[in-house]
């Protein structure tokens, strides 16, 4: 399949040290591709130095085109981004959540019937239109950040640790949801977690990202059959899906 | 006259003035964090313009617009090449951009236009025979065009912020900058059209007050109008729109009452009380009376 999210080299960081190190990934047009590590391996800046967040150097195409420095400008070119802690404008309705999600796009009949088609596909959030989103229960949250990452009708969507801080079965719910959306809608996905079970079972390539280095990769397949790919590098067994982890 | 209406009709005036230029602090504060001390001078400038298209014979209507718009540039251009560069590095650097800019200001006034007080005409007819009699109180023309422009102002922002998608994103960038931008909204052009914003209601708010203004037009207008309209800002939340408004008209009336029923002192003791309000909110509820506690998740 075609290469749609190609990273080479990457690095970035904060300040003078680089977090994360030459990392390379390629997220194929289509797949849901995920990259596992545990707290502080790099994650979230890698995430955020792929949308422009946090300044890189390296490559970083999208498309077979280089992507742009700004997250809203990359927005427009089909990339959009998940944060961790969802980000949703709590301050917001659920309703008016979802138009900013569509701030890229014409404004007009296709945005709305967007609004009523993401409100179908997770109930919750119709029941839940007129509501501020900071009334929202955090498994709601993540779905109105994902539903709303949608609106701008995104080629690829990363999501950063979609389980964070959710009950086992919310987290199932959540998974369920993207690979329902990427089966239906062809919307490729790069998820970082440390979930690595679930997030293994949704994808079909993975990462592993070690101290800001990539250590593995490989199918995702072969990732969850191979123990000691994940007794060496994820630490888990299949129990640990919603465990607490740390007290963030 | 019975003092208690006239007083009302003047703390209502003065108060509505002090809500548009609290509600120009707020929504440059909503989009940068940052409290726009030049606000008042950028607003006595364009009002200066304002009696420069006057003088050369035009009706104040088109000296009303043309103050607006040129507030509306200097707002953008303000947030563009002064705040911006500064604003990355740290806060207290554009503060001190934003001093620099209230001296400068008020500095180029008196070079263009000279330190002799002029005098702005009022928008609507404002004769000894221009009233509407309000019981036994007089409701003259410059009264009631602060009136109707407040509440045309009002009534856009309300159309603005509820009903456009301009006005949408300025909110999400008020509620989460970052996260709007990940959601696609170009918080840039976000802020510089709030600046601008800011910069037209301002000017808006001088070119209305001036004729009714104390020191009318000189170099000092916008001085004492400008540290109520803070103290406005701050009591109301410095955040919340509504709040804005409804602290600006408390400290217009409260002023009035204060000159009214205070006999001698009256005058002087209205800017000690305001500035009083100002420390107040700042010791004991930094948050205003709508303004949003910033709960973060660390």
């Amino acid at each position: 399949m075609r290469t749609l999210l190609h990273i080479a080299d990457l690095c970035a960081g904060y300040g003078a040290a680089d977090v994360i190190r030459s990392v390379s990934l390629d997220v194929a047009d289509g797949e849901i591709a995920v990259v596992l590590g545990a707290n502080g391996a790099g994650k979230t800046t890698l995430l955020r130095a792929i949308t422009g967040a946090l300044a890189r150097t390296g490559t970083a195409e999208f498309d077979g085109r280089p992507l742009r420095t700004r997250p809203e400008d990359n927005v427009r070119a089909g990339l959009s981004l998940v944060p961790q802690g969802r980000g949703t404008l709590t301050e917001l309705t659920v309703a008016e959540n979802l138009l900013v999600g569509a701030s890229a796009r014409k404004p007009g009949r296709g945005v709305d019937a967007d609004v009523t088609k993401w409100c179908e596909f997770f109930p919750v959030l119709g029941e839940r239109r007129d509501q501020k989103a900071g009334s929202l229960s955090g498994g709601e949250q993540q779905m109105l950040a994902i539903a709303r990452a949608l609106m701008a009708r995104p080629r690829l969507v990363l999501l950063d640790e979609p389980s964070l801080g959710l009950a086992p079965i919310i987290v199932q719910r959540v998974f369920a949801a993207l690979s329902d959306i990427n089966a239906t809608e062809g919307t490729s996905m790069l998820i970082v977690e440390q979930n690595a079970d679930l997030a293994l079972r949704a994808a079909t390539s993975a990462y592993v990202l070690e101290a800001g280095h990539v250590v593995a990769s490989g199918s995702a397949t072969d990732f969850l059959d191979d123990d000691r790919v994940r007794s060496a590098y994820l630490g888990t067994d299949s129990r640990s899906a919603g465990a607490p982890r740390g007290c963030r | 006259m019975d003092v208690l209406l006239e007083r009302l009709i003047a703390g209502t005036t003065d108060g509505a003035i002090y809500a548009l230029i609290a509600l120009s602090l707020v929504v440059v504060f909503r989009g940068t964090g940052t409290i726009n001390f030049a606000q008042g001078e950028i607003a006595l400038f364009t009002t200066f313009v304002a009696w420069s298209v006057v003088t050369r014979g035009m009706p104040i209507w088109v000296a009303l617009l043309v103050a607006t718009l040129c507030g509306f540039v200097i707002g953008v251009v303000v947030e563009r090449v002064c705040v911006r560069p500064v604003a990355k590095r740290s806060d207290m650097a554009v503060l001190i951009v934003l001093l620099g800019l209230f001296t400068a200001f008020n500095s180029l006034d008196g070079l263009i236009w000279g330190g002799d007080t002029k005098v702005l005409p009022s928008l609507l007819p404002n004769g000894p025979d221009d009233y509407l009699a309000a019981g036994s109180a007089r409701i003259y023309g410059d009264t009631a065009a602060v009136w109707i422009g407040t509440g045309v102002v009002l009534l856009l922002m309300i159309i603005l912020f509820r009903f456009t998608r301009t006005g949408l994103h300025m909110r999400a960038v008020a509620n989460n900058s970052e996260a709007a931008a990940l959601a696609g909204v170009r918080v840039g052009r976000v802020l510089s059209f709030s600046w601008g914003l800011a910069g037209a209601i301002g000017s808006a708010a001088g070119v209305l007050i001036t004729p009714l203004a104390p020191a009318q037009l000189s170099l000092l207008t916008m001085l004492t109008i400008f540290i109520s309209a803070c103290a406005a800002a701050l009591l109301g939340g410095l955040d919340s729109l509504v709040g804005a408004v409804v602290a600006g008209l408390a400290i217009g009336l409260m002023e009035a009452f204060i000159i009214g029923y205070v006999p001698g002192l009256g005058d002087h003791l209205s800017e000690t009380a305001v500035l009083t309000i100002i420390v107040i909110v700042l010791l004991v509820r930094p948050t205003g009376l709508f303004g949003t506690k910033k709960l973060e998740r660390v």
